[in-house]
């Protein structure tokens, strides 16, 4: 039976006659053949992204997206032989007769072969080198970032931070600072749904779950219209779909937390859950060392394909911090104390895919996103007092995306987004209303985007992206444009331009030394939003031996910055902040290795980042001027892997305390004047701390137990017990007074354990 | 790669970046000098701060500085009387709201220390009302009128008979007191006091890094204060 003809949406008319093409669909006389489809795993279904799908002895081809999915146009009538090919997987090949007109869907399954850990990711790397527009991106799978030793285990944040051009200010903090921007320039997508605040503990951990996922795109500058809303970077999670064979997990547990992963087949589909959760509050319950705080995660997908053209996902996040503390006062000068509090995050979304035609794939996401930091205090003496902390994020959003491939040598995005933002902040005490703060900004972004293969060795990748933000009615345009450039088969130069804007800022700006947690504000009409331009340059380098050199040069102008002044009058909204300049410019050197028994990469950056309030220039607490990262994994045979990281970075700024005084004060309830022995503050961050080096080893065996795949690990972090210095302060309390440094994390080996089912 | 290692050399040579330390400082004039309108009193302290690695010395004051402060027709010279203690040694300064002080100190070693100062005009309590009777260990409302323009507040609380204090700072003419203000049955002096700029923004950003000293060649303040008072009774 003979599909009805589809009618083309009008906005392709709009594109044709822009880009004054012709002759795809309408007015032809042969229509054209295509083929398209998706290529997954065969053991398990998931999706196979940049696999090499091409027709021998022919320039067609095409990679597939993050979905797997792949579509080859413009094709003539004729038989072809058709290939799939993904290293660490079967070729696959079939040879196809094509009629014109016909659209040929397939489902292609690749069959794993026995191959060195990584390769495909190195395959997938390659083809992306050849075939896309790529700056300032670093993909990394699940295995990767398994096999970096970091604190417990396995983290997202913690192996970002060794990437070139991303900063730490300190072991204590797993936020990233990016390329002179605070961590609330950073966009954090988990499934393509905002998260507000992904962190456990204050920022020691990340809330991310290793096990559930299938691989995450870091983009560090220049990225691209899809993405907004943010000035420094992108963090791109996609959790894995679930195994849509069989059934089977992962079980793990470390000194830090026991975490259980199953995943299997459904009607039409396939599930994932995963979840963690702390359990040193359990282990000391009954002990005279009470740990009353634990943090727990959930994560869960479920995919269903309603037919080949429709695919529905669920998908959700649930991860709570607790403090959960009660004590009662043992003489008559301390008090009673019940402490509950508790803080995390929660995202629903759900995913429509829709193949439109095979050169047209829609893809819309409907998503709720929640951070809810909720605390009540009961301190009781004689009488008693209840305070109460409510601050909420609601963030309900939707956008949808649409990929068109029917132009030969363009891949065209448009798409929108919608986000409905619920801010509310709130502080009681006895049920009285001491502050309350709310606020319900909307944001509308429309774009669209061209990735372009303009000669057969020069890619564009050109777009803008509109938006739209409520609060003072604001339109703003941000242009975007990346280009790249074959020299050779194996060298490319690179080059991108981006303007971003950025509507929404945080409580800690980045400059204090420990932020338990990011406290989000909409910008009010009083203010413009936070911008910031991208200007990179750089090459990409294929060498022998399977090595990748990279490197990059940026510059980036910030404006409008905003820093909270937290002494602002309350009902004068144009003094809630302090608005800053800067500047931040550096280069990034990188060899990598991702195939073989050794792997891992070499990074190093040089950095420059500068602010300017009030006329005056000073450097933030994360200007780095130099960093270096070497991270190896190497496989020792016999199951047996050895990890190894030794990060060493230039100092980084803070305020010195060169002088003391004394801070005088007319105590008006007192009718007298008291004296406090005070810090004299140098210039802001004037001083630097001293260097910062560390060496991180681990050391895997994998085995069978019980015919249960088992992997072992011990990992010990600061190897030589290097003091590092977190921050200095003066005790005024002794005479002569005393610096006291306090150091970052010691010399810390931890153990654990995953089994694999 | 041998055009890269020249370049990379470059890089390394760039700067840090100022190299301050905690050690090198030069210890500077630290002045506390305050306009009390109701009692049509004068504080001042000129004291030395100190590097923070060095002893704290018994006496930080500075002796033999020239003070005076001038404000509407009147010029008062101020003596030291021990410890950077100054006080006025015949004619009182008469401290008047909406008048601007001048102050000058010209220390013996040639330093000279200047600032200025307008006395605010105090607030009138509105509520709770002179004798007003209110619950103990609740949050109270206070309310306030002000003149247009002053930058800050200070409302203090103190129990007559136990002692009790507390203090808070605002912005606004109302404020809610904590319900632990008023910890315990007693009757309580309630005072509110409007400072001028100079001593509201020292207060507010002693604890930053970037404090705002508005006293020119030194650092500390001179400011001023006028308050009005209720007293009320916890039960």
């Amino acid at each position: 039976m003979k599909a009805p003809p589809v009618k083309p949406p009008v906005f392709l008319l709009v594109l044709k006659l822009l880009l004054g093409v012709s002759g795809v669909q309408a007015g032809a006389e042969v229509k054209p053949a295509s083929i398209s489809g998706f290529v997954r795993d065969a053991t398990n279904s998931e999706p196979l992204p940049y696999a090499n799908v091409y027709l021998d002895g022919t320039r067609f081809g095409s990679l597939t997206s993050l979905r797997g999915y792949f579509v080859i146009p413009h094709l003539e009538e004729g038989r072809y032989l058709f290939t799939v090919s993904l290293l660490g997987y079967e070729r696959w090949q079939r040879e196809l007769r094509l009629r014109a007109g016909q659209d040929t869907v397939l489902a292609i399954a690749l069959t794993p072969v026995a191959i060195q850990m990584g390769e495909v990711t190195r395959t997938a790397q390659r083809e992306r080198f050849e075939r896309e527009v790529q700056i300032s991106t670093t993909a990394l799978s699940m295995r990767q970032l398994q096999q970096v030793p970091t604190l417990a285990e396995a983290d997202v944040f913690r192996t970002l931070q060794l990437l070139p051009g991303v900063v730490s200010r300190s072991d204590f903090s797993s936020q990233l600072y990016v390329r002179g921007g605070s961590p609330d320039q950073n966009l954090v997508l988990l499934d393509g749904v905002s998260v507000y605040n992904p962190f456990h503990l204050g920022g020691v951990f990340s809330t991310f779950n290793v096990d559930a996922i299938k691989e995450l795109e870091f983009l560090s500058g220049g990225f691209p219209v899809e993405y907004g809303g943010r000035l420094s970077s992108v963090l791109s999670i996609t959790n894995r779909e679930g195994d849509a064979r069989s059934y089977g997990g992962v079980a793990s547990i470390s000194l830090l937390s026991a975490r259980a992963m199953v995943e299997g087949p459904i009607p039409a589909g396939s599930f994932l859950i995963a979840g963690r959760r702390t359990y040193f509050d359990q282990v000391f319950k009954k002990s005279d060392y009470a740990f009353p705080y634990y943090f727990y995660d959930f994560q869960g997908k479920i995919n269903l394909d309603l037919s080949h053209r429709h695919r529905l996902t669920f998908s959700g996040f649930y991860g709570d911090d607790v403090l959960d503390f009660s004590s009662e006062a043992e003489d008559e000068d301390e008090l009673d104390v019940d402490l509950d509090w508790v803080w995390g995050n929660r995202t629903t979304s759900l995913n429509w895919r829709y193949i439109i035609r095979p050169d047209l794939f829609a893809e819309t996401l409907l998503s709720h996103s929640r951070f809810k930091n909720r605390l009540s205090a009961v301190v009781s003496s004689s009488g008693s007092a209840n305070l109460a902390l409510n601050n909420e994020i609601d963030d309900y959003s939707a956008r949808t995306d649409f990929n068109y491939f029917g132009l030969s040598g363009h891949t065209i995005k448009l798409g929108g987004a919608y986000s409905d933002l619920d801010f509310t902040y709130g502080i009681s005490i006895n049920d009285y209303q001491l502050f309350s703060y709310s606020s319900r900004p909307a944001l509308f972004a429309l774009y669209a985007q061209d990735h372009w293969q303009l000669y057969p060795r020069l890619m564009l990748k050109a777009g803008a992206r509109a938006e739209h933000y409520s609060l003072g009615d604001r339109w703003f345009l941000s242009p975007r444009l990346g280009v790249q450039y074959q020299l050779t088969s194996n060298l490319a130069l690179k080059a991108s331009f981006g303007h971003y804007t950025q509507y929404l800022t945080t409580v800690a700006s980045g400059e204090q030394n420990f932020a338990f947690m990011d406290l989000w504000l909409p910008i009010n009409a009083s203010y413009d939003p936070q911008t910031a331009r991208h200007y990179v340059a750089g090459l990409e380098w294929w060498l022998p031996h399977e090595l990748i050199f990279t490197f990059e040069g940026y510059y980036k102008t910030f404006s409008g910055l905003l820093d909270l002044n937290e002494q602002g009058i309350a009902s004068d909204p144009t003094d809630d902040y302090f608005v800053a300049e800067g500047t931040a410019r550096g280069v990034e050197l990188m060899v990598k290795r991702q195939t073989g028994n050794l792997q891992g990469w070499l990074g190093y950056a040089w950095s420059r980042t500068r602010r300017q309030s009030d006329g005056i220039f000073y450097y933030p607490k994360y200007d780095q001027r130099h960093a270096f990262h070497l991270v190896l994994n190497y496989t020792l045979g016999r199951g047996w892997t050895l990890g190894t990281v030794f990060s060493y970075g230039s100092g980084m700024p803070y305020t010195p305390m060169p002088g003391k005084y004394m801070h005088y004060e007319w105590r008006l309830d007192e009718n007298a004047l008291k004296g406090e022995l005070t810090d004299r503050p140098g210039g802001r961050n004037s001083a630097r701390y001293p260097l910062y080096h560390r060496m991180d080893l681990s050391l895997r065996k994998q085995g069978r137990l019980f015919g249960i795949s088992t992997s072992p690990y011990l990992q010990i972090i600061n190897l030589y017990n290097h003091k590092n210095v977190f921050f200095y302060f003066w005790d005024h309390d002794v005479n002569p007074s005393r610096l006291t440094t306090v150091t970052m994390f010691p010399l810390l080996p931890t153990v654990g354990v995953d089994f694999a089912f | 790669m041998k055009a890269l290692l020249p370049a990379f050399i470059l890089l390394l040579a760039c700067d840090h970046g100022p190299d301050v330390n905690e050690f090198n400082y030069e210890p500077e004039v630290n002045l506390f000098a305050l306009l009390l309108l109701n009692s049509q009193q004068t504080i001042i302290r000129l004291e030395e701060t100190s590097r923070s690695m060095d002893p704290l010395p018994d006496d930080r004051g500075i002796a033999g500085a020239e003070l005076s402060i001038q404000g509407g027709e009147q010029r008062v010279a101020y003596r030291h009387q021990g410890g950077g203690i100054y006080a006025e040694e015949g004619e009182k300064l008469r401290l008047i709201p909406g008048v601007t002080y001048e102050l000058l100190a010209l220390l013996p070693d040639g330093r000279r220390v200047e600032a200025e100062c307008t006395m605010p005009v105090p607030p009138d309590i509105i509520a709770p009302a002179e004798q007003e009777r209110v619950e103990a260990y609740a949050s109270l409302p206070i309310s306030w009128r002000g003149e247009q323009g002053t930058p800050g507040y200070i409302v203090s609380v103190r129990g007559i008979t136990s002692g009790h204090n507390a203090e808070t700072k605002t912005d606004s003419t109302a404020v809610d007191f904590f319900p632990f203000y008023l910890a315990q049955p007693d009757r309580y002096v309630l005072k509110v006091a409007a400072v001028d700029r100079n001593y509201n923004e020292y207060l507010r950003v002693q604890e930053d890094e970037v404090p705002i000293w508005r006293v020119r060649g030194g650092i500390g303040v001179f400011g001023a204060m006028a308050w009005d008072e209720h007293v009320i009774i916890a039960q």
